[in-house]
């Protein structure tokens, strides 16, 4: 492309802001307002003087009070007083007030009229975020949840996924990890529909493709989930949904000034507890038992362990004691200003916040430093032009050694090990191959890994009034989004200490030999993103009686750019600071770059139509090119129908029994067709790739290698999304009690998938296999929200509950020609793993002769069923499970109470239907054992175990990774206390004398407290990492936070 | 009004103008058909990606350990699947992906894959119009050569497998049937003659790719695998299975195949390599042989180099050697591989009778591959490195980097002066892929395979003055000499993935898969250990096909046994 889009937007801004003749539309003033003053008096005019209050009975200022079928009125003053004169003693004047009903008086002769009006309830109607557009919530068409930033706010959580939770009716949030700068939470919208990526489209302020997780809390206004084909609008990468995120923006009111501070304590939500020296002593010698071999400790050492007097020799080590801090620190911090004038609206906000890890010493660390400005200016009655500018630098540092392998570390570290000698000193390795202590490896001493994370978001939005034709608008916005990620990977030598328990010095006190390991290297890494995106549309607006029509249309084009490298040194001497050039320049390496460009054209548009607000009907669509796909497949049509019919509003329903047991009723479907473009680009072209090592030739030069990378398929495309919603809102009590239920039902098709299943490697395709449009999937369910609120005296109280049930079905997959029927996946919910299905233990030797077993099962060993009843335990037997990690039922509940100045907040977040794959660890001088696993294992003794008899990790087959099995699947189930906070905001006269307008004070904990029947060792959301071993994963937190907030 | 209209209009008919091709984007970091083939430089590229695929054996564990070369340290049940024969088709140990390595450039997928290239290449080099004639021909004559070699590695573990020599694509019939032994066998050969065809290679020298010498020599191996035991005696190792042309020939002629594995060797012996012979210490040559960086010996190698490559040279001395010098052991030398160097007068040596000095006195070859008890070696202490005795005294305190499971570590490969193994400098020394003593040994058991003990001496003998060793005596024939053939294979290409294979085709595999052996020493003296029993099913002869592809593909059948 030749010309920069971006500069041909700018100049088009210019053009219509500068080159728009101001002087032409200067003319249409609606009101022509009288004071007290008058033009003209004619004979029969009367003058009318009054006082319009509010429902207290206060003075009410700037109250329009217009003579009916005119233009002449006045306003009302500071007291709420005014003076009119109208046309003759029949007239009727109007009174009107943002947020007050309307009232109609006749004059009928009078030259007083005092009158008090009412709070509109209905006015204060909630406007509904749609895609470029918004609607209100009455008429509605589409399956849209919205929760409000305040509600975001409550959760002391640093990652806005993880406030999501329960929170949003039909929002699956899956949570991963504790570790700062690593905590977020995988989020579905109504569940997963496709075999590939099932991440919803993250739209923040127009812009999509931004981060949501990483956004600061405080400066959302609300977030907008479009869970239905209401997304069509944004066609091809719709298909999982849209997450719609509003910034806060200032109004034409004074500056108001607030700062706010928390700060927290948080540790893991669970950590397991592991058996001491003595216990896993005896679990050694019960496996040489078992394998016919002396005790490997003799009853003296057991002994010596359990007395722990002498820890030098005999140590008895808590690891997690050592390595973990009981509180680790958090806080964060903002101040925002917001107001202006009619002509100039801003709302700015500065954040920082910090989060330590749960290490004593810890390496792992956040910050996150954040500034938003957002502008609004009215450069004339026709044309306002708003500028957003974000920043956020995120800081991330975190120990050279991944931390969930630490955490697997500390699981697997022997109580006989040394932590930290008496004299405080590190301990010796683990073992050879790793050659690290968690002691020091959690810590800054073995390297830090920094990352610098910067980005920029910026974006401008002209909007333009057409005049001469009423309700023609023209928006514009562009964007450019910068993200540069810079880490610094610089791993040092440190020393551990050994003793070889023998030495003594003079002072009879051990002789500990330090050894150095590690190796030393830097290697840093820069990662580039750049994104804009321009668009321009045109909106129709326009209410004609009982007719009420919107239409949008409009184009736009995004670019998506990505790049980045490394470079690395090796062999620095130990005290040199982490810079390239300290390190060996022959020995250093710089990995290549990986740029890649992703474009996107799109022409889309809207047409919604309402009659008397009772029949309505919503029309959306979007034709959208894709630069990942082939040019003879890349266009596409997305079309998305809506309608909704409010029952209530019917006169006949109104005055029907039926009306009185449903006074709000509305019923809305919709049915669209999406798509989902989440998959590596260039399916269509045959690509070479470099390969990770080069090829020597005798002459010493060392040769770049190409290879097939991907074996191309031209036909490849989107897939599709068939989304059907039908669903409706009641409200009972005047809107106190709402309840809005969805069933929706999604056939996603043409999902992208390889056929590794089913070509053989002989072919070999082998990693090269390029993405087929094959598999289907059925994703259908329901998702529902009931909210009460209401006010009794003091007492301002509400309750919600929400939840999603949600099942999906994989209707054709990829399979084996010979696969076994109870292997198949087709026709069973997506991902579930393939197991042999463990049904219980052999209590006995007879026990044996009962079950087919493999040669080497002994008792104590787990059962395997023989599922294709040969008599022979084989791969034939292994059978799918058809469940997998991601609930298929989740919710929320949540309380509030505010009374006088006191407030409740609490949230209980609940899911079930997941389950993990968790063997236990354990192994003789190996690793340790789960203490509930030594309470309740089997022995010739205890028989009647829960768990099987005493083993080595992967030499017994019921623990061995060659035979996953059901005995390790683990229901993930929970619920848990999301969120609880109390606040008390002081009364105004004593904030006042502070010279303050407001101040409040809050406590709050987040996970404080998580019920799960199953699973007990773990955090039932903790994502294992890597190979996926037992506790290879950094622990959610439990936060306890206390904070203030001030307006001034 | 009209005007900021007009404005908008012209904007966005710009835009959508601008816009034409603006959906046309390329991947940054990697390259299309059309320039892959239209570039030499990448053509060749393309073909040092093939290079790449023959195995390096020594990467996390060694294939030596999954015979009676050396014990795998960190066992993790993957090597026991060879060990104790208990393989299968679900459980196939080191033949699929996992961490032991041991075998990752003989995986199934991995060898198919590089075939795979090898197709794409014929299919693909007639478009490549900027490259000239002469070398086209050359680069063709290397990869049939490259594809010989991959169907050799599969042949060594499956037998016969299917002969796939075009490039599938998707949407095909993939139900693709195993050819026969001899189908497989002939296919290797016919592409090892093509890659002689007019006189293709005759201009290359680089040993790091295919000359005449490194066809020749594969050429020779082929037809001696094919002319051994385990592929005439299916009836008696595989009794009763219904494919027995799979695995082995149907009334072959194994003379005709001794003929021409000796006809190659011999056309290899007529190019002009000699054994090593520089250094006047036996020792210290056998040593050199493997770390020098060229040599008249070498026929085909693998240059490696630390910045490049993961699995480089370096590797082994980290990963299988002393922990004196700062290695981890992994790999540790047998009593049985130890006991098979013969003392230094050619007789045979025996533990229990020297089991006072059991180390010295014995072929120089000996002390070049093993470090035993009182090996002089190296102490690494912080990078540096000090001379130091290896100690394996039982009882001598916690300290891991003294404990030793065999008694036994490597020294074959591994240079002493270059300790600074993982992130230091790379030792400079290639793998030496096929040398020209196998030649000889081929050449030798090819006469021994046709009666000829005279030829088979005189080659052997050749080997033997190179390592220091006596003559074989004069009289010395039949059983015993072939004993003798054996042996002196076995300690020669000690660890370079002869010995796996070698016990297989000559199908003595049960005494190899036996006590596995190993020393101590303490103040009473040495003593030898069994380390571990080991066990031996015939179905251990050939490795299984995996549990996947005989799902994925419906045609093939699986080997006996599994």
């Amino acid at each position: 492309m030749k010309i920069n889009v971006l500069q041909l937007w700018l100049a088009t801004i210019i053009l219509s802001v500068y080159g728009f003749p101001l002087a032409e539309i200067s003319s249409a003033e609606d009101i022509h307002l009288t004071g007290s003053g008058q033009d003209r008096i004619q004979q029969d005019q009367i003058t009318i003087t009054g006082m319009v209050r509010d429902e207290n009975g206060a003075g009410l200022p700037g109250v329009y009070v217009l003579e009916k079928g005119t233009t002449k009125g006045a306003i009302t003053d500071e007291k709420g007083a005014y003076t009119v004169t109208v046309e003759s003693s029949k007239s009727v004047l109007v009174f009107s007030f943002m947020g007050y009903n309307s009232e109609e008086i006749m004059v009928e002769g009078r030259t007083i009229i005092d009158i008090s009006l009412e709070p509109d309830i209905s006015v204060i109607e909630e406007v509904v975020l749609v895609g470029y557009g918004t609607q209100k919530k009455t008429t509605l068409t589409g399956s849209v949840s919205k929760v409000n930033g305040t509600e975001i706010a409550k959760s002391p959580a640093m990652n806005v996924t993880n406030s999501m939770a329960g929170t949003i009716p039909g929002i699956v949030a899956v949570g991963q990890s504790g570790e700062p700068g690593e905590d977020y939470s995988t989020l579905f919208i109504r569940g997963r529909s496709t075999l590939n990526n099932n991440a919803p489209l993250i739209v923040v302020d127009g812009v999509p493709n931004r981060s949501l997780e990483r956004i600061d809390p405080s400066t959302i206004e609300s977030i907008t989930v479009l869970k239905d084909a209401s997304g069509a609008i944004y066609g091809s990468q719709a298909a999982n949904g849209v997450i719609l995120v509003t910034t806060k923006r200032g109004s034409a009111e004074k500056m108001v000034y607030s700062a706010s501070f928390t700060s927290g304590w948080s540790r893991p939500t669970r950590i397991p507890e592991m058996t001491n020296s003595v216990e896993y002593a005896k679990l050694a010698n019960e496996v040489n038992y078992y394998d016919n071999r002396p005790p490997m400790y003799d009853s003296a050492a057991i002994a010596a362990y359990g007395s722990g007097s002498d820890p030098w020799k005999y140590p008895n080590t808590d690891w997690f004691k050592e390595v973990l801090k009981p509180w680790s620190l958090q806080y964060n911090g903002n101040i925002t200003m917001s107001g202006g004038t009619d002509k100039l609206r801003s709302f700015i906000s500065v954040s920082a916040r910090n989060q330590d890890g749960f290490f004593v010493n810890s390496a792992s660390k956040y910050q996150q430093y954040d500034l938003r400005a957002n502008i609004d200016n009215k450069i004339n009655e026709y044309i306002d032009l708003s500028v957003d500018a974000s920043m956020r630098i995120e800081q991330r540092s975190s120990p050279t050694a991944w931390a969930p392998t630490i955490f697997l570390n500390l699981i697997n570290a022997l109580p006989m090990q040394v932590a930290n000698w008496p004299n405080g000193l590190p301990g010796p390795p683990l073992d050879p191959t790793s050659q690290n202590n968690p002691v020091v490896q959690a810590t800054p001493e073995a390297g830090l890994s920094e990352g610098e994370n910067y980005v920029f978001n910026m974006n401008a939005k002209l909007l333009v009034k057409i005049p001469g034709i009423e309700g023609l608008t023209f928006t514009s916005t562009g964007a450019i989004d910068r993200g540069l990620n810079y880490t610094k990977f610089f791993s040092k030598h440190y020393t551990l200490y050994e003793w070889d328990g023998m030495t003594y010095d003079e002072n009879n006190a051990p002789v500990l030999v330090g050894d150095g390991y590690g190796p030393s290297a830097l290697r840093q890494t820069q990662n580039i993103n750049k994104e804009y995106l321009v668009n321009s549309f045109f909106t129709y607006q326009r209410t004609l009686n009982v007719h009420y029509l919107n239409v949008v249309a409009g184009m736009e084009i995004i670019q998506d750019n990505y790049n980045w490298f490394t470079a690395e040194r090796r062999n620095f001497a130990n005290n040199f600071p982490a810079e390239l050039n300290f390190g060996n320049e022959d020995e250093q390496y710089a990995s290549g770059s990986n740029p890649g460009t992703n474009r996107w054209q799109n022409y889309f548009g809207r047409v919604n139509y309402s009659f008397r607000d009772k029949y309505i009907a919503d029309f959306v669509w979007r034709y959208q090119g894709s630069s990942k796909f082939a040019p003879e497949t890349r266009w596409g049509f997305f079309p998305g129908i809506s309608l909704a019919y409010r029952v209530s509003a019917e006169r006949f329903w109104r005055n029907s029994p039926l009306g009185e047991i449903f006074p709000s009723l509305k019923f809305r479907t919709s049915w669209g067709k999406t798509g989902n473009d989440l998959i590596p680009p260039y399916q269509f072209f045959s690509l070479y790739e470099q390969s990770w090592r080069n090829y020597i030739t005798g002459d010493g030069t060392s040769h770049a290698v190409y290879g097939e990378s991907l074996a191309g398929n031209s036909h490849a495309q989107w897939e599709e999304a068939n989304q059907f919603n039908v669903g409706t809102d009641m409200g009972w009590f005047d809107g106190k009690l709402t309840f809005t239920i969805d069933f929706f039902n999604n056939l996603r098709t043409k999902i992208l998938i390889t056929q590794q299943a089913s070509i053989p490697t002989m072919t070999g395709t082998a990693g090269k296999l390029p993405q087929i449009n094959l598999g289907k999937v059925r994703n259908h369910g329901i998702d529902f929200d009931l909210r009460w609120r209401d006010k009794k005296g003091d007492i301002d109280y509400s309750a919600g509950f929400n939840g999603l049930w949600a099942q999906n079905k994989v209707l054709f997959f990829d399979e084996a020609e010979g696969s076994l029927e109870w292997q198949k996946q087709t026709g069973y919910p997506m991902e579930s793993g393939i197991y042999y299905e463990a049904i219980g233990i052999f209590k006995t030797a007879e026990d044996l002769d009962k079950y087919p077993h493999l040669a080497v099962a002994r008792p104590g060993d787990v059962i395997f069923k023989d599922v294709s009843g040969d008599g022979i335990i084989d791969g034939d037997d292994m059978t799918r499970v058809y469940k997998n990690t991601v609930p298929t039922l989740t919710g929320g509940l949540t309380f509030t109470v505010a009374y006088k100045g006191f407030d409740f907040y609490t949230l209980f977040q609940g899911q079930s239907g997941a389950v993990r794959y968790l063997p236990f660890t354990g192994s003789k001088g190996g690793s340790n054992y789960l203490k509930t696993y030594y309470d309740d294992r089997w022995t010739e003794q205890n028989t009647d175990a829960k768990y099987p008899r005493t083993f080595n990790r992967n030499d017994e087959y019921w623990v061995s990774s060659d035979k996953p099995n059901t005995f390790w699947l683990w229901k993930t189930d929970f619920v848990r206390l999301k969120n609880i906070e109390i606040g008390y905001t002081l009364p105004q006269a004593i904030a006042k004398k502070a010279g303050l307008t407001n101040v409040r004070i809050h406590v709050g904990a987040m996970n404080l407290i998580t019920w799960t029947p199953d699973m007990k060792d773990f955090d039932p959301e903790l994502e294992p990492k890597g190979d996926g071993f037992t506790g290879q994963g950094y622990p959610l937190q439990k936060t306890l936070t206390a904070g203030m907030s001030i307006g001034f | 009004m009209k005007r900021i209209l007009s404005y908008l209009l012209i904007i966005l008919t710009l835009i959508v103008y601008s816009c034409e091709n603006y959906l046309d984007t390329y991947p940054g970091d990697k390259y299309d058909d059309a320039t892959i083939w239209k570039n030499t430089d990448l053509i060749d590229s393309y073909v040092y990606g093939i290079y790449g695929g023959i195995p390096y054996p020594h990467t996390w564990l060694t294939n030596a350990s999954l015979v009676d070369e050396s014990v795998p340290i960190q066992n993790d049940g993957i090597m026991d699947r060879v060990l104790q024969s208990s393989m299968t088709a679900e459980e196939p140990g080191p033949f699929v992906p996992n961490w032991a390595a041991c075998m990752d450039g003989w995986w199934w997928d991995y060898v198919y894959s590089n075939i795979r290239a090898c197709n794409l290449f014929f299919n693909k080099i007639e478009i490549a119009d900027n490259t000239k004639a002469e070398y086209k021909e050359q680069l063709k004559g290397e990869v049939h050569f490259l594809r010989g070699y991959m169907y050799f590695l599969l042949m060594a573990q499956y037998g016969g497998v299917p002969l796939i020599d075009r490039v599938y694509n998707i949407g095909e019939d993939y139900n693709i049937p195993r050819n026969t032994f001899e189908e497989t066998v002939n296919f290797i050969i016919s592409d090892l003659d093509a890659a002689l065809e007019n006189d293709r290679l005759n201009s290359q020298t680089d040993k790091t790719r295919a000359t005449r010498g490194a066809v020749f020599a594969l050429k020779s191996r082929v037809l001696l695998y094919a002319a051994s035991d385990l592929f005439h005696n299916t009836s008696v190792w595989a009794p009763g299975y219904s494919y027995p042309e799979l695995i082995g020939y149907m009334g072959g002629n194994r003379s005709e195949l001794y003929q021409k594995a000796k006809a190659a060797a011999e056309a290899a012996m007529n190019l002009g390599y000699t054994l090593y012979n520089s250094n006047p210490d036996t020792e210290e040559n056998f040593q050199e042989l493997f770390l020098k960086m060229t040599s008249s010996e070498q026929i085909l190698i693998t240059r490696l180099d630390k910045v490049n490559t993961y699995w480089a040279m370096d590797w082994i001395a980290w990963v299988s050697g002393a922990p004196t010098y700062g290695g981890w052991g992994l790999n540790q030398i047998t009593g049985n591989l130890a006991n098979a160097f013969e003392n230094i007068d050619g007789t045979k040596f025996n533990f229990a009778v020297q089991i006072a000095d059991p180390f010295t006195n014995r072929d120089p070859r000996f002390n070049a591959t093993i470090l035993h008890h009182g090996s002089p070696w190296y102490l690494n202490l912080n990078g540096e490195l000090t001379p130091d005795t290896i100690d394996i005294t039982t009882g001598t305190g916690v300290d891991y980097n003294k404990g030793t499971t065999t008694g036994y570590y490597l020294k074959k490969f591994i240079s002493p002066t270059e300790n600074d193994y993982y992130y230091g400098t790379p030792q400079p020394q290639p793998y030496v892929q096929i040398r020209y003593a196998e030649v000889l040994l081929n050449y030798a058991e090819a006469c021994l395979g046709l009666g000829d003990e005279g030829g088979a001496k005189q080659a052997l003998n050749q080997i033997r003055q190179r390592a220091g060793m006596p003559d074989i005596p004069v009289g010395e024939s039949g059983q015993e000499l072939l004993n003798r053939y054996r042996n002196e294979r076995r300690v020669e290409l000690a660890l370079e993935t002869q010995r796996y294979f070698d016990v297989r085709r000559w199908m003595i595999a049960p005494e190899a898969y036996a006590e596995a052996y190993g020393v101590e020493y303490d103040e009473s003296g040495y003593h030898e250990v069994v380390f571990e029993q080991r066990h031996w099913d015939n179905r251990n002869y050939l490795v299984p096909i995996k549990y996947e592809e005989m799902q994925k593909n419906t045609a093939l059948i699986q080997n006996p046994g599994y």
